[in-house]
This record gives structure tokens, sequence and C-alpha cells, in this order.
């Protein structure tokens, strides 16, 4: 008790508070415009911080990581831009929410559940960091492959109307991910067409923006002389999400993506698009109301954004307890720490007790904060939707090719975002579902790493399967999900022409 | 919209004033740097005395947080507070084992902007073939850090020494797990040990350093190689137990623990062992520019605090400037290929 | 019909990605089965999507008849807007981005005007527009440039 206290005592300082915010701000703001994200952002901060003491360093650096990770729903959902990979999961139906012209009431939605999860998560890290990361240092690379493969069989959870256009897409996202150096030795170039500029790697900035974003825009331009339907709010400075839309009705999904995300958080290596698409999948598979799902229902938006905050709490257990950060953030948080002079690892929670009271503490706060800052900014957002579209669209032109040009600091991306969008265009306009190649893409390289670290460690694909582990249970269990979807499918299709036939 | 439109020119002609302003600023605070370093420096350097405009990117090709990441930052900290005004971020940029850093730098201009942390491990993956470039692509600067690295075992393991480890590796060859990152330098260091013992490990590649700590941790692998720095809190902590450096002479902190040229490996095989980080500029860079960045190397190099803080995670400051450098590498690039023709055929 | 070529497009990369996966080179004591085992799993799996798909298509003669629509994006409005992308990113890499992206803004927004409404609004707005657009371009420029000290790619006026 008395080094809680004690944590509270560094907190209480005003200088902390006000860091708190205006990480939370420049988070937000970071995480709003597409193409910047928290990673640049807190590249930006890192040399300040320096000067700071441990505490106010942390205060900033955590700041912007809860802010940052929020912020990315409001242009996901004003113009299905996601200004972050976690709120990708956020425009499949945040945005047709926006186009009923429930924009406002659905980025209230998505701060009121990034809130909640980002506390829930800080919940969990606060009591339940050690028991946790003993559990989750046994997955290894045989399971994480399992989990990968399990959520890559949820994709039958966003294919729309046609099941092989759903896979199709999703195979397609996948041969995307494979391009560029791969991914175990770096050794073989693969299909980079003898482009370096390839190598890398399709950037999930340039993907996100290209197939995803691009094709918006193009189809926007076309339709110039309709209007975005206007916001429909109250003038309310301050706005939270409808009685209804807090009920009980919703409480089911708040937990479980909650619980999902911080448990994909405290997997290290697995980030918060992944949590978020996990999550949102998950939740149109065990919803009531699964067909309202991509049609703009606060179910699904609830699902993706509790879960991309609950990655952060969840992500700051293993850099904590066993120095192994969750994502990019945390690396360059972790580095900063270090660099004060504090080794995480497991002599942390021994060495520095106040030091992990203080985080939770700040993570706390810098989740209120978010939530309060972000509340009075959606009505200003919301304004964003009423600017004509011929000014908007070029506007958003300027800050995509500005964002993708300083992903790798060469205009390549710039030219490869219009191929891009003009697939994407493409795709989307005859029925083939994005999300699944957007789902395929996120997780494609990160299940190829794990199954050649799974081959070098047991031999052979069969000798892993017998192992008795997570893995081999989830890639059984990935199996059985696919066939009993196609099943089904062919259920409906069957019963269809039969009732067709009955009819004629 | 009207509204809308007037805000965003008021704002934005705000911005566009202030932006002339401060650029003005800068061009005076950038010839006001010219004129000092010409004379402060008018001993040392016989040429122009370059000072950066800009601010300079240090590339650094693994994870942030990893081994070749702290020392970069604690030299770019403090590099930043000399450099008037201007600052050295240190950029990660992953992938394809260190390749995709270097790609990146390789195709920059050479105009001092943008440099390359380049650890011991491109040498390596010349001598294998990964790579077909050698440091003969780049203008190396200096040599600025080197990191120890390690045998580590778990603490409750049976293998209290090296010897125990050999023993068992030799009882039951190929079965033994043994994590590195495979497209790093402890490679090498394995094909070393098992030519040396003549003995066979079962080598997984388990990532970057940050990852390492976990399945070593849960017993996925049985022995890894890593920099001490990286594990120093599970040392300490009793989780894990060091059963040999790499280094020509023992470690302070670890006063017990046997260096591998004491083991009995030769000389060409420590060679190929030490982890050692230096500086790499895009071919075609000014020999001002790479003075000037040397010498603030060499300046942090010598700093107490620098100091300080490298070794507090193990690592040590060591500078080497550009002409010993340069005679360092050729001799560490032959070493290499020189190891890869005789063990690896 | 559309849909066929588009699928047969496809069904042709990965006959050229599986080609070229021979060609990668093999390292002897590599146990994690290649970096060509992957891709070529995904490349399998697509072709046969897309062959099935093929074959569903040519069994319901609505979808044969159905139009693919893509070459509407290169027409009318689309295709202005798309064209002006082309020219903008060409533009930042021979002007430098702060010139390619005022004429952009100035050129798109104005032209996009007046298809939306078929006017380009008073002479006092056009002025407006203007310079608000200009000061914004300089706005994104300086926060690229000099807050976040990111280089934007600069063209043959040095700026």
């Amino acid at each position: 008790m008395a080094t809680f206290l004690d944590a509270l005592g560094q907190i209480a300082s005003l200088e902390v508070l006000l860091l708190i915010c205006v990480g939370t701000v420049v988070g937000i703001i970071f995480g709003a415009i597409p193409g910047l994200n928290t990673p640049i952002a807190v590249a930006l901060l890192l040399p300040f911080s320096y000067k700071l003491g441990t505490v106010p360093a942390m205060a900033l650096l955590l700041g912007v990581y809860m802010g940052g990770i929020s912020g990315g729903l409001v242009s996901a959902i004003l113009l299905r831009i996601p200004g972050t990979a976690a709120a990708i999961a956020t425009t499949f139906d945040g945005y047709p929410m926006c186009k009923k012209g429930l924009g406002a009431e659905a980025m209230a939605i998505g701060t009121y559940g990034s809130f909640i999860g980002g506390t829930f998560s800080a919940i969990v890290l606060a009591f339940l960091a050690s028991p946790l990361t003993k559990i989750a240092i046994q997955f290894g690379p045989w399971d994480y492959f399992g989990l990968m493969m399990f959520a890559l069989s949820l994709v039958s959870a966003l294919i729309g109307s046609s099941v092989l256009k759903g896979y199709i897409s999703m195979f397609i996202g996948l041969f995307i991910s494979c391009i560029g150096l791969s991914s175990l030795d770096g050794l073989t170039k693969r299909f980079t067409l003898g482009m370096y500029q390839l190598e890398g790697g399709v950037s999930m900035v340039i993907l996100i923006i290209g197939i995803y974003a691009v094709p918006e825009i193009l189809s926007a331009a076309g339709k110039l002389r309709e209007d975005m339907a206007t916001a429909q709010y109250e003038k309310k400075h301050f706005y939270i999400p409808s009685k209804e839309h807090r009920g009980r009705r919703y409480w089911r999904v708040m937990l479980q993506s909650s619980i999902i995300g911080t448990f994909i958080g405290i997997m290290p290596g697995l980030g918060s698009s992944t949590g978020a698409m996990l999550s949102y999948t998950a939740a149109q598979k065990t919803s009531k109301h699964k067909e309202e799902f991509g049609t703009g229902c606060p179910e699904g938006v609830y699902a993706s954004e509790v879960a991309n905050n609950a990655v952060t709490g969840g992500a700051l257990i293993p850099m904590l307890s066993l120095g192994i950060p969750g994502d990019s953030v945390t690396a360059i948080i972790m580095a900063a720490l270090i660099l004060q002079g504090i080794s995480v690892g497991p002599l942390l929670f021994t060495q520095h007790p106040d030091l992990v009271y203080v985080i939770v503490i700040i993570v706390f706060l810098a989740n209120l904060a978010m939530f309060i800052i972000q509340s009075f900014g959606i009505p200003l957002f919301a304004k964003i939707v009423q600017v004509p579209r011929f000014y908007l669209l070029p506007l958003i032109v300027m800050c995509c090719a500005m964002g993708c040009i300083s992903v790798n600091n060469r205009l390549f991306d710039f030219y490869l975002i219009i191929v891009l969008g003009i697939l994407g265009y493409a795709l989307e306009n005859n029925k083939y579902p994005l999300p699944p190649l957007l789902l395929g893409y996120i997780l494609g390289s990160d299940t190829e790493l794990y199954l050649r670290r799974s081959l070098m460690y047991y031999g052979s694909f069969g000798d892993c399967l017998k192992m008795v582990s997570a893995g081999t249970f989830l890639l059984i269990a990935a199996v059985v999900i696919t066939v009993a979807a196609l099943v089904m499918r062919n259920k409906k299709l069957m019963s269809k022409l039969r009732g067709k036939k009955a009819a004629a | 919209m009207k509204k809308l439109l007037s805000l965003l020119l008021a704002s934005a002609m705000l911005l566009t004033l202030v932006a002339c302003g401060s650029n003005t600023t800068n061009n005076q605070t950038g010839n006001n740097d010219t004129n000092n370093t010409g004379e402060t420096n008018g001993g040392d350097t016989e040429t122009t005395g370059w000072t950066p405009e800009r601010d300079i990117t240090l590339v650094n090709p693994y994870e942030a947080g990893g081994t070749s990441d702290i020392p970069s930052r604690i030299y770019a900290s403090y590099i930043s507070e000399n450099m008037g005004g201007r600052l050295m971020n240190v950029n990660c940029i992953t992938g394809a084992g260190g390749a995709l850093g270097a790609q990146e730098v390789m195709n920059s201009s050479p105009d001092g902007y943008t440099i390359l942390v380049a650890p011991a491990g491109y040498a390596m993956n010349y001598a294998k073939g990964t790579l077909d470039w050698t440091y003969e692509a780049f203008d190396p600067i200096c040599l600025y850090v080197t990191s120890v690295l390690g045998i580590i075992v778990r603490a409750d393991s049976e293998y209290e020494t090296y010897q125990d480890l050999v023993d068992a590796v030799k009882a039951n060859p190929g079965q033994i797990n043994m994590g590195i990152a495979t497209s790093g330098l402890p490679q090498f260091s394995v094909y070393a040990m098992e030519g040396h013992e003549d003995m066979q490990f079962n080598t997984v590649d388990i990532g970057g350093s940050t990852v390492k700590a976990t399945e070593l941790l849960a017993g996925r692998v049985d022995v890894m190689i890593d920099s001490i720095g990286g594990v120093k809190s599970y040392i300490e902590s009793g989780d894990f137990r060091l059963l040999a450096v790499f280094s020509d002479e023992r470690i302070d902190t670890y006063p017990d623990v046997p260096t591998m040229a004491e083991l009995g490996y030769t000389e060409d095989e420590t060679s190929v062992m030490s982890q050692v980080f230096g500086i790499w500029a895009p071919k075609g860079t000014p020999a001002e520019v790479i003075d000037y960045i040397s010498d603030r190397f060499e300046e942090a190099a010598n700093a107490p605090e620098v100091a300080d803080q490298l070794s507090a995670q193990d690592y040590a400051a060591t500078y080497m400037d550009t002409e010993d450098y340069l005679v360092y590498l050729e001799s560490m690039y032959t070493s290499f290929v020189d190891f890869a023709e005789n063990y690896l055929g | 019909m559309g849909e066929i070529i588009f699928l047969g497009f496809f069904i042709l990369l990965c006959a050229l990605g599986f080609g070229e996966s021979f060609t990668w080179t093999i390292v002897e004591n590599d146990t994690s089965g290649g970096a060509a085992f992957w891709p070529r799993i995904i490349m399998a799996a697509l072709v046969i999507c897309c062959v099935l798909r093929i074959i569903m298509i040519l069994r319901d003669q609505e979808a044969l008849r159905a139009k693919f629509v893509f070459l509407d994006l290169f027409y009318s409005h689309r295709g202005f807007f798309l064209l002006a992308f082309v020219l903008y990113a060409v533009g930042i890499q021979v002007l430098g981005f702060l010139i390619a992206t005022i004429l952009f803004l100035n050129i798109a927004c104005n032209v996009m005007r007046y298809f939306a409404k078929g006017d380009l609004g008073k002479p006092k707005f056009i002025a407006v527009r203007t310079v608000g657009l200009c000061a914004g371009a300089f706005a994104v420029y300086y926060f690229f440039n000099d807050i976040l000290r990111i280089m934007v790619p600069t063209g043959i006026f040095g700026i």
C-alpha cells in the first residue's frame, strides 16, 4: 500500500498531469490524420523525454500511446480512411453509420468503447500482470501459428454474399504480404520485379491508403453532386453515446472484446490491428444480430474500438515484466526506460515497484484524458463531414500523399498507392469484399514467420501436429470453422434453390 | 462554410508567417554554427568544417529496444547536445536480418544526413552469401561500440558449466535446441562451436533480441547466444545463467565466467564472435562530413556519462577513427570469409 | 465476361509467381521449409479459388452478362480525378511538394466545384478559395518540413 501511495505522490504534480493531456492530444491528432501514426509521434517526442524525469517522460509517451490508438477512429468513421492500422476494423461499421448520418454517434461509441477497453486492460495490468506473463511465455511459435490460422479462418465473418469472392480477396491480401524479402532469413527477394523499393514489402500504411482509401476517394469523385449526409447531432459540446447505445445489449460485446484485446496485447508480437480484427470477426460470429454487421451496427464499432485499446494495456504487460515490447510504440517506450537507467524485465517489480504503479495510474489517467478530450472534440470532428466534397477530396489526397511519402521518404510509394487504388476499385465495385484482403495482409507475414519457426523447432509439419498444445487445437478449430461455414452457406444455397424450385 | 474557410485561411496564414519567421532564424543559426565550428576546430580539421543544417538520421537496421538500438540511442542523445541545435535521431528500419536498413542508407544521398549502424553481422552475411555487398559499398566512418555476447542457459537447467553443455550436446546430437537470430552474428559462432567440439545443435531461429528471452524462459530452447546487455535483468534475477562470454577478457560484472579463448577456441574462431558496431555512410560522402561525424562519436565515446550508461548495460565504448576502422573492416571481412571457407566448405 | 478476364489476370500472376519461386536460392541447412513454401501454398489456393469462380460464372447466365465495373474509373469525373492524382505524383517529383500541391489543390478543387455546382462562384469566392488552399498547402509543408523534420520531396526549383 505504501508504494501505491508513493506512486500517487509522484503523479500528483501539475507537470505530470499536463504532460498526460499534451501527450494524449498529440496522440489523438496523429492518430486521426491518415498517414501519420503513433510511432512518428513518439519518435518526435522522444528527444524531449530525455530531458524530463522518468515519471514525466512516461506520462508524455503513454499519453501519446493511448491517444494515438484511439484517435484513428475519427478518420476511419468519417472518411473510411483508418488513421491507424488499429482502426481498420472500425471502418467496417463506423463508416456505414456515418453514411446514415450517425457519424457523431459512431465516434462517441468508438470513444466510449476505447475508454472501456483501455480501462479494462489497465486493471488487468495492475492486478494480473505476473500470472498472465507466466501463461504468455508458454505460447511458442506453433501456438502463435495456430492462433493466426484460427484468426484467418474467421474470415468467413467478413464475407458478404459470395464465399469464393471473399476467399479470393483474402488470398490476394496474403499474396501481397509475401512481396518483399522473405521473412525469416531475408535471403530471397520475392515478387519484387527487380524494384529495390519493393524489397521492404508493401507497408501497412501504404496498403491501407492504397487499397482502402483511394477507391473510396475515387468513387466519391464520381458522386460530387451528392453531399455527404449531414451528421445528425444535437448541438452538444461534449458527446457521449446515447442511452440506447450504452445499454445492456452491448455489454457482452464490450466484455468479450476487452478480453480478446487484452489477451492479444499480452502475446508479444501481436499488435492492435490483429486484436481489433480478431475481436470484430469473433463478435460477428457470436452475435445474435449477425446480418447487421457491416451495415452500420454499433456492436461492430464497439468490437473494434474496445479491442484495440485493450491491446495497449495488455502490451505493457510483457514490456514491463519480460522486457519484450508488444509493438513498435512500446518498444520505443521501453528504450526510453532503459535509457533512464531502468532495466525492464523480471527485476522491475522487485527493484522499482513504485514505477509499475506509476505506469498503471498514468494509463488510467491517459484513458480518462483521451475519453474527455475526444468527447469534446467530436462535434468539431463531425463538422469535417460538412465540408463539400470538392474541397475535401483534394485535401485528403494531399494528406495521404504526404503520409505515404513520409513512410519511407520516397515518392515510389505514392505511385504504388495509385496502382493499389485501381486494384481496390476494381475489387470493391464488383463485390469482392475488401475486409478479407486486409485481414489476409495483416496476418500474412506473421503467420509465415511462425510456421517456419515451428518447422525449425520440430522438423516437419507432421511432427508439429503431433504436439498436444494450443497450436494444434487452434489449427483443428480453424479447419472446423472453415468447413462449417462453407457447409452452412451451401445449405442456405440449397434450401434457397429448393425453395425457388418449389415456388416455380 | 464561409466560416470554416475563413478559419482555415486565418490559421494557415498565421502558420505561414511563423514558418517564414522560423526559416530565417534557422538560417541564421546555421551560419553562426559554421563560423563557430570553423574557429574551434581550426586546429583539428584542415577542411572547411562542415556542420549539419538538418537533423541527422541514424538508421538502426534492427528492432527498437534491441542490442543495436540502445547504444545508438545513448550516443545519439549525447551527440544531439553537441551538434549546435541539430539532433541525431535514431530511426529503426527493420527487416531481412538488417538488410533493409542497409539498403535504405545505401540508396540515400551521400550528404551525411542518413547514416547506418553497421553490425559485424553484415560481414557474416556477406561470407555466407546472403548479402552481395561489403563495406566497400559504403563509406565507413568509425567504430563506436562493442557488445558482448554470451552463451546463456536457464539457471535451473543441468548445465552448470560450458563443459556440461558440450557433453549434453555430444550425447544428443541434433536434439539440443540452440536459439539464435539466424541471420545475425551468432550463426557463425554456432558453426564455430559445432566445428570445434564436433557436435551438432538443432539451431532454431528466435528472431530479434527482444523476443529471445521468452523462448529460453519457457524452455523451448535449451541454450541461446545473445548479447549480455539484452538479458542482464534475467541474469541478475537468477532466471538465467551465463556459461561463457565472447570477448577477449573476462567481464568485470561476471568475473567467474570464462571467455571462449580460455575454453580453447582459436583466434580464427573467436574472430567471428565479437559483436562490434560501426557507423557507415552512403558511398560518396564528402571527407569533411565523415570527419565531422567521426569527431562527434569520438567525443561521445570519451564522455564519462556515455561510458557509464553503456557499461551499465554491458556495452563497451570503443572508438576507432576512419582509417583504423577501414583497416579493421578489411581484416574482419577476411576472417569471416576464411572462416566460411574452412568451416562451411 | 469482364470478371473472367480479371480473374484470368490473377491466375496469370500466380503462374508467373510460381515460376519465379523456382529461381529462388535454397540454403542447404535451412530446416524451415524454405522461402518458397508459404507463397506457393497461397498462390495455389488463389488459383483454385479463381478457377472455381470462373466455373461458377460460366454456369450462371446472369453473371456472364453482368458488367464488370472497372472502365468507368477512367471516364468523366472519376477519370479526371485519377488523372489529377497521377499528375500530382509526377508534379511532386518534378516540381517539388509545395508547388505541386498548390497547383493540384487549386486546379482540382475548382474543376470539381465546376462539376458539382456548374459554376465557379463569385470572383470574391474564387479569390478566397485560392488563397485559402495555398495557405493550407503552406501549412502542411511547414508542418512536415519543420515540425516533423521529415524531408518533403523537392523539385527542380529547390523547394
